[in-house]
């Protein structure tokens, strides 16, 4: 008898959404529960956006296929008929995205993303656990390095400061050093970003050899130094950015010549540092 | 005669390879550099196999093989230093070993549980090469007889399940992410006429993508924003004495081994399923079939060898779909994939008739591969636990300038670093909401295959869709696609629940 009450139970726990608690083990399990619908609406409040950006995607690929990609005319000589088209896979892959968004949207109107994302219109959160700065951090790193250095300046100079950043940046494990070492790097990169972009570096690489080089290289030395200030009179982040000064010499020092000479690969751009290896590479030989 | 040929090229190739000096260095080396890898928290087997691709371009494609594999087998079994002795699994392959090892490692048996992950790690690998020397062969003449229907279909299903069963959060999400994957498969000229696509009058998007760098991206940069943005911190390591092969505790466990290793090159030779599943699958169902289920958690051997058979056994599944159909297995096989590419080996139906031998030079490899891991595994534990002392802030910088060279290596162009960045932030953030990064690769490289054959099987019927449902594995093949989809709709849901309901009334 009583076992099959607890099957009946059972079952109707499984058959319905949601179960009525009583108060204690709702009391119970409050805390972590509330929690996990409140990152899951958060959750549904970004697939809401994603949604509509997905749907939006898919028009666009859908427009851009029957605009762009002939369907029927004659391409190259040569006369297409509908399903030899190259159109024909990208109209099929856009219309399963926009189909996929709309299944995502109405799984986030239902779960509440909709709602959230409403409401959250009108406030603005503010992060108090630091993570965006770290973010932000990082994806400033990575794209100074890559879409600033490495096309115009010398690689194993670019590959240096990136090092000594970024390990800076996380290493002495300091919200207040982040911010300002966050601060002093960026203005030095949108320094040398108005630099590349008015094109004066040309002109002074072509007054001056490795000219670039040499402005790079002071703002490596400037960083090293205020990283230096910064940590003055604390005997473990001493130790923490001699590391760090290592760390961002060492592995260029590795790296960089493994690959310019043992594997022969033309680095992106080879200036005043890796001439001055070439130097003592060739020297020696 | 077929049979013994095969085997005798085996043994063939194993004794030319273990022989040959500098093939044992590179053996050695890739795999003690894969542990370590594999034991570093942050850094995983898919990541290592794709930085080491960028320095094998130019050695000979036996060579790079033999420091793939190793690097392959090698992180794989290295996850589960970090998991034992500090409770951080190196990979997410060795979450699962972390449930027992760790609580080992508590009571002082560290290196006994070292001593363990090292043996079913071995034996794991061994199965899954077994299985990949009787499989492959027998899969590769069945896919010769595919035409571009079942192709097209394979390739979809590829994506399909990939997404299916890597979304963590909902399922639709994988997918979503496979249709991601297979639009920036479309950047670039198409295959059949070279018509740009996507390519916004850009002229170095006439190529496409090219595959590397959108996997180093892919992989590599969620892993570092991932690992520093959440300031992930590793304790004192535990200590241990000596690591021994504990063949004892292993011979009472022969079936909890047999069962986590089927069930590893199952998961394995299923597309975009990497080792991480066949761990937990193994483990849930060594806890499953326990006679003592109360016990895992708290430090049970046999928690601790099921997921290291599994996940070591899914090398050589995934590696069984890379050979036969070019579908890779798991994250670390597409990696595979991409090098197989830049060495001028198209693994599919063909591969066999173009490289006789190629199969077996992979399965000796492999052979090779998890005696090594054995050898390292049992005579340097001590000194690879060292290398979790290092903090990742400090190894997470210089692990992004290797991407950043690893791409920019290929084909020397600064223009794949401008790939590799953006698919990466985009990769993050598509983690970070709950979408799998797997079926976005799988989509990538699946992408041009489906593309081509969908045409080339509709210029075949003349643009009828009447072969697609009238040839057996296509229709099978769509059946199960159409399944996929059905069984994620309510209708389906509340079905099946109705069912489950009456079945249990009747009782």
């Amino acid at each position: 008898m009583m076992d099959d009450v607890l099957r009946a139970c059972r079952m109707q726990a499984r058959s319905m959404k949601r179960v009525i608690l009583p108060t204690p083990i709702l009391k119970l399990r409050e805390s972590g529960n509330l929690r996990k619908v409140m990152d899951k609406v958060q959750l549904r409040k970004k697939d809401f956006i994603t949604s509509i950006i997905l749907i939006a995607f898919g028009i666009f690929m859908i427009l851009y296929t029957l605009t762009e990609i002939p369907m029927k005319d004659s391409w190259g000589g040569v006369m297409n008929v509908w399903f030899v088209s190259p159109g024909l896979f990208p109209l099929g892959v856009g219309f399963l995205i926009i189909i996929m968004g709309i299944v995502l949207c109405n799984r986030a109107i239902k779960d509440g993303g909709a709602k959230k994302f409403m409401e959250d219109l009108s406030r603005r959160e503010k992060d108090t656990s630091g993570k965006t700065l770290r973010l932000l951090g990082i994806l400033l790193v990575i794209v100074a390095y890559v879409y600033l250095y490495i096309p115009r300046i010398d690689y194993f100079l670019s590959t240096m400061l990136c090092l000594m950043v970024f390990i800076s940046f996380f290493y002495f494990d300091r919200p207040d050093f982040l911010k300002k070492l966050f601060t002093f790097y960026l203005v030095g990169c949108l320094l040398f970003l108005g630099l590349f972009l008015m094109k004066a570096d040309k002109q002074l690489n072509k007054s001056f050899l490795y000219t670039t080089d040499g402005l790079v290289f002071l703002f490596f030395l400037a960083f090293i130094v205020y990283s230096r200030v910064l940590v003055h009179g604390d005997g473990v982040l001493k130790k923490r950015w001699k590391t760090t000064l290592i760390m961002s010499i060492v592995p260029s020092l590795i790296l960089i010549p493994s690959f310019k000479y043992f594997l022969l690969v033309p680095l992106p751009v080879e200036g005043a540092f890796i001439e001055l290896m070439n130097i003592i590479r060739y020297s020696f030989r | 005669m077929l049979i013994l040929e095969r085997i005798w090229d085996f043994y063939v190739t194993v004794f030319f390879t273990a022989f040959n000096i500098e093939n044992i260095i590179l053996l050695f080396g890739s795999v003690i550099l894969g542990i370590i890898f594999g034991a570093m928290p942050g850094l995983t087997a898919t990541l290592g196999v794709g930085l080491l691709t960028t320095l094998t371009y130019g050695i000979s494609t036996n060579a790079a093989m033999i420091t793939l594999l190793g690097m392959y087998v090698g992180a794989v079994y290295g996850g589960s230093y970090g998991s034992i002795c500090v409770n951080i699994p190196g990979t997410a392959a060795a979450a699962a070993t972390a449930m027992d090892g760790y609580p080992l490692a508590c009571k002082g048996e560290a290196g006994r549980a070292l001593g363990l992950t090292t043996t079913s790690s071995f034996i794991g690998t061994m199965v899954g090469m077994f299985f990949l020397a009787v499989f492959a062969p027998i899969i590769a003449t069945l896919a010769l007889q595919f035409t571009s229907f079942e192709f097209f279909f394979l390739a979809f299903f590829g994506i399909m399940i990939s997404g299916g069963l890597t979304g963590q959060d909902l399922v639709y999400k994988g997918w979503i992410s496979g249709l991601i994957g297979l639009f920036l498969a479309l950047i670039g000229r198409d295959h059949l006429q070279f018509f740009p696509r996507f390519t916004f009058g850009i002229s170095e998007l006439d190529g496409g993508l090219e595959v590397v760098p959108v996997l180093i991206g892919a992989f590599g940069i969620p892993q570092i924003i991932q690992v520093i943005r959440d300031q992930l911190s590793i304790g004192e390591a535990k200590k241990f004495q000596r690591v021994l092969p504990e063949l004892k505790i292993i011979s009472k466990h022969i079936t909890t081994i047999v069962r986590s290793a089927l069930i590893g090159v199952g998961i394995g030779a299923v597309p975009g399923i990497g080792e991480d599943i066949a761990a937990w699958v193994s483990y849930g169902a060594a806890k499953k079939a326990s006679k003592h289920p109360e016990n895992f958690g708290k430090g049970e051997y046999a928690g601790v060898i099921s997921c290291e058979t599994g996940n070591n056994a899914c090398i050589g599944g995934a590696i069984i779909p890379l050979l036969t159909l070019g579908i890779p297995g798991s994250p670390p096989a597409v990696m595979l994939l991409g090098a197989l590419m830049i060495h001028n080996v198209t693994p599919g139906p063909m591969l066999s008739i173009e490289h006789p031998h190629f199969i077996t030079e992979m399965i000796a490899i492999l052979f090779l591969a998890s005696f090594a891991m054995f050898i390292s595994g049992i005579f340097l534990a001590k000194q690879v636990v060292k290398v979790l002392r290092i903090p990742p802030p400090i190894f997470m910088p210089v692990v992004l300038t290797l991407c950043v060279i690893g791409s920019y290596a290929l084909g020397t162009k600064v223009f794949n670093l401008y790939l590799m960045v953006p698919v990466g932030i985009l990769a993050y953030f598509m983690q970070s909401m709950g979408y799998p990064i797997a079926p976005l690769v799988i989509g990538v490289i699946l992408g041009p295959m489906a593309d081509e054959n969908l045409r080339r099987a509709l210029m075949v019927s003349q643009g009828s869709f009447l072969p697609f449902f009238t040839r057996p594995v296509a229709l099978i093949l769509f059946l199960v696609i159409v399944w996929m989809f059905i069984s994620q709709t309510p209708f389906y849901k509340r079905f099946l629940g109705g069912v489950k309901a009456r079945i249990f009334k009747q009782e």
